[in-house]
């Protein structure tokens, strides 16, 4: 009775302090909210700011010319199907445009050079579009490359055909070849490539009807929901150092309670708020965004898993502080540190390098979040065992260091 | 004068003389700025091959399918692999667990349905959500046109030449086929791409395509972004410390007994605001050098733009640190406040990522806030090589932000009893 009077004890005083609330559950799911409103609000994951583009035009065809490369060019940018990417601006020269890119109030300009359509009817010669883009811009300036690739590939499908005519009509020795690569280019281009049919179909992978901003979002707030489970039970278990301060815990000595039943009572307590936290992240974070934490028993056993990966942490933790001012830099210090390389603040970057999936090994918050990772996936018990047990094992190796710090601990506060 | 500089050298003192300051101030922004530095690097693609994987299911089997896969294989950018009867079967899991970047499938009757004009669809399984996906999909849908433009080339010069020609139809076509696929690695139309205004030459032009140098989305230099941002955060985050001055010598009683001494009130405001900035001045400037010497980023490409963005950065971010003392009652709301304001400043404000990867909503929301506009001077001189007046729209909205929050600030302490 006793230790439940403890737990109840550490557990009301947890929740009832409006900061520790906010910063066990208001900030994780803010912070996964912001970026859910970041990447998540497209439903189809990132979207780019539309590029403003301006296309300079210094090329006049003749008259007579049966297309003009400008022309193409700002047709193939300028498309609908392109508006979410680009919209069409005016610049009156190539020396307003740099100017007005490098200043930021232009996102890129497109240079079509003098002669361009003749040196593309000749069949001789390299026709260059030069592409000036803002820096400060790198991902949608690479967008507009590949489009204007596509554009350029168009154009050049005519050059192409009448090379490869020439050349075959040369190397068979059929006469003509001037007039049939002609014939071969105006019937196999030019035109603008976005305009092709469709060559490709593109579907996404069915992984449960988890979409990519699904995923992103669950695996934030996995990734967060486990930094700020680490933080809770740091700070559950720092509550023995203000107890000590606040000279509450030479009282509790006086009363006939056995420190067993003080360590146990402490240790409940941390348990039942890490377990009432991650209960209400799951639960919250289900309402908010809709992830769908995988089968219940795996999600359990994951959440005990966490529980005692994150008390373990905050025991051990606790041995190198000696007062309660001290222990918010150094909680705040290493649990950074170690959420940082335990891959919390990466959790759905792509292309990391390999050191920091092996760095993440080294960590429980590692651990943790490969088997949070693996709930989520839908996997069942058999599934998540390997990083289970991992989990687990940290967390019992991490209580058994602890544990006697700790009673030592009691000991010297008596 | 002497009196507020008495209060700013107390507070210093107070600040300083604890060593955990300088692991806040200095040692967690370049830690931070270090480890975002790398994970922004792209280091990972594997082992020196950076191509993509690209699962290839040929269900079709003709020789125009072998040659769409040697096509792929020579586009540089994507490493075929093709998928054996078992993992055909798997081609959805092995995209989602990223084994491969795509599965491309090359339908039975492609090849004969190319030949006869009506060419069907390939299928593409990938996650375009993802950077990977969206570059998979890119270099296959670009192979992909140029094989088919090829193929339109041989089927068009066969037409025109097969009555005449030495070798049969079939040939013909083949050979065509050929010679239009080694004309495509040198067409005749080709697009430059140039950085205006970009530092480093390796980065300042992006040849062919926007794919292959420095035009991810944290450019060149990962610590472009890094950096900056970094420093931003930290700004708000070192301000914690000085906040925290205000509210224990209020709680201790040693403000109320400095009122009860001749040191005039807006003395002692402006000594503790005139210890903020330094405070804050000085993390910035050391992390503005750490950048310049160790990391590359260029904050002296305009060194006037840079001390003035500085300068307005840290009287905002001191300000900042000033309307938090006179508000907070406790150590714990500052702690709180500081929280709060450096997750959501920061992350609305594109110090974790350039906003222009959120999206027009996101990023207007963004420059509501200060950091957002930091951000845009920072990546405005880093970036576009921006002279002071360059950055001088966000150096004014910086600046009243700082003295918003200072009048703010003022007004709280000035009516707030002791």
């Amino acid at each position: 009775m006793k230790l439940l009077t403890l737990a109840w004890k550490d557990l009301r005083r947890q929740f009832r302090s409006g900061l520790l609330l906010l910063l066990m559950i208001g900030v994780p799911l803010l912070l996964t909210g912001l970026l859910y409103f970041a990447f998540g609000s497209t439903g189809t994951g990132p979207a780019l700011t539309p590029l403003s583009v301006a296309v300079i035009d210094l090329d006049t065809p003749a008259a007579l010319a049966p297309f003009a490369v400008g022309t193409i060019v700002a047709q193939a940018l300028g498309s609908p199907e392109l508006a979410t990417l680009l919209v069409p601006a005016t610049a009156p020269d190539a020396a307003t445009a740099r100017r007005r890119v490098r200043a930021g109030d232009l996102g890129a300009a497109v240079i079509v050079p003098a002669h361009a359509t003749a040196t593309l009817l000749s069949g001789r010669g390299v026709l260059t579009l030069e592409v000036i883009t803002d820096p400060a811009r790198p991902l949608a300036a690479g967008v507009l490359s590949d489009i204007l690739q596509a554009v350029a590939d168009g154009l050049s499908a005519g050059g192409v055909a009448a090379r490869v005519t020439a050349e075959l009509a040369t190397a068979q020795g059929v006469p003509g070849a001037a007039l049939l690569a002609a014939r071969a280019a105006a019937t196999v281009g030019p035109g603008p490539g976005i305009d092709r049919p469709a060559s490709l179909v593109i579907t996404a992978p069915r992984e449960g009807g988890s979409s990519f901003v699904k995923r992103m979002v669950a695996e934030v707030m996995a990734a967060m929901m486990i930094f700020f489970v680490f933080f809770s039970g740091a700070y559950g278990a720092s509550a023995v150092l203000r107890e000590q301060e606040e000279g509450t815990l030479r009282r509790l000595a006086a009363t006939p309670t056995s420190t067993a039943t003080q360590l146990g009572g402490r240790f409940l307590g941390i348990a039942a708020i890490l377990v009432v936290q991650i209960a209400s992240l799951l639960a919250l974070s289900g309402l908010v965004f809709g992830i769908g934490w995988g089968r219940p028993l795996p999600v359990a056993l994951a959440s005990a898993a966490l529980a005692v990966d994150a008390a373990g942490f905050g025991v051990v933790l606790l041995a190198f502080v000696k007062t309660s001012r001290q222990s918010g830099p150094v909680f705040g210090v290493v649990l950074t540190v170690t959420g940082m390389v335990g891959g919390l603040m990466t959790a759905t970057m792509p292309s990391l390098p390999v050191a920091f999936h092996t760095a993440a090994l080294f960590t429980p918050q590692g651990w943790a979040m490969d088997l949070w990772r693996a709930c989520l996936a839908g996997g069942d018990v058999g599934a998540i065992l390997p990083s289970l047990a991992g989990t687990f094992v940290i967390g019992v190796g991490l209580l058994a260091v602890g544990v006697p710090l700790m009673r030592r601990r009691f000991a010297r506060g008596l | 004068m002497m009196r507020a500089l008495a209060v700013t050298r107390k507070d210093l003192l107070q600040i300083l003389r604890d060593r955990r300051a300088v692991v806040f101030l200095l040692l967690m922004p370049l830690a931070f700025t270090l480890f975002f530095g790398l994970a922004f690097s792209g280091l990972g693609e594997g082992g020196g091959d950076a191509r993509l994987q690209v699962g290839v299911v040929d269900a079709d089997g003709g020789p125009l399918a072998g040659s769409l896969v040697r096509s792929l294989s020579a586009s540089g950018a994507l490493r075929p692999d093709p998928l054996d009867e078992l993992r055909r079967a798997y081609a959805d899991e092995l995209v989602h667990r990223g084994d491969e970047a795509a599965v491309l499938t090359i339908p039975p009757g492609w090849g004969a349905a190319l030949r006869s004009g009506a060419p069907h669809p390939l299928e593409l399984v990938t996650d375009t959500g993802t950077a990977t996906g969206l570059a998979a999909q890119r270099a296959v849908q670009a192979t992909i046109d140029r094989f088919l433009a090829a193929e339109r080339t041989a089927a068009t010069a066969t037409a025109l030449l097969a009555p005449r020609a030495r070798l049969p139809a079939d040939a013909l076509h083949d050979r065509a086929l050929e010679l239009a696929l080694a004309a495509w690695q040198d067409p005749t139309v080709r697009v430059e791409s140039a950085q205006e205004g970009a530092a480093r030459g390796a980065g300042a032009t992006a040849g062919a395509s926007g794919r292959e140098a420095g035009t991810g989305a944290f450019g060149a230099n990962p610590y472009d972004q890094a950096s900056p941002g970094m420093i931003v955060q930290f700004a708000v985050y070192g301000l914690l410390l000085s906040a925290m001055v205000l509210v224990i010598e209020r709680k201790q009683g040693a403000h109320a007994r400095l009122l009860g001494t001749p040191v005039p009130r807006a003395a002692v405001i402006a000594g503790h605001g005139l210890a903020m900035l330094s405070v804050v001045l000085g993390q910035i400037l050391v992390l503005e050098a750490f950048g310049q010497t160790a990391l590359g980023v260029h904050y002296l490409r305009h060194p006037w733009a840079t001390l003035a963005l500085t300068l307005a950065l840290a009287l905002w971010s001191a300000s900042l640190g000033m309307l938090i003392g006179a508000f907070a009652r406790t150590e714990q709301q500052v702690v709180a406040s500081g929280l709060l304001a450096m997750f959501l400043l920061s992350g609305l404000g594109g110090a974790w990522f350039p906003l222009e990867i959120t999206g027009p909503t996101f990023t207007a929301v963004g420059h509501l806030t200060p950091t957002a506009w930091a951000m845009d001077a920072y990546r405005t001189i880093l970036l576009r090589g921006g002279t002071l007046s360059g950055v001088a729209v966000p150096l004014l909205v910086l600046l009243g932000f700082a003295a918003l929050f200072f009048a703010l600030a003022v007004a709280r302490l000035v009516r707030r009893p002791t």
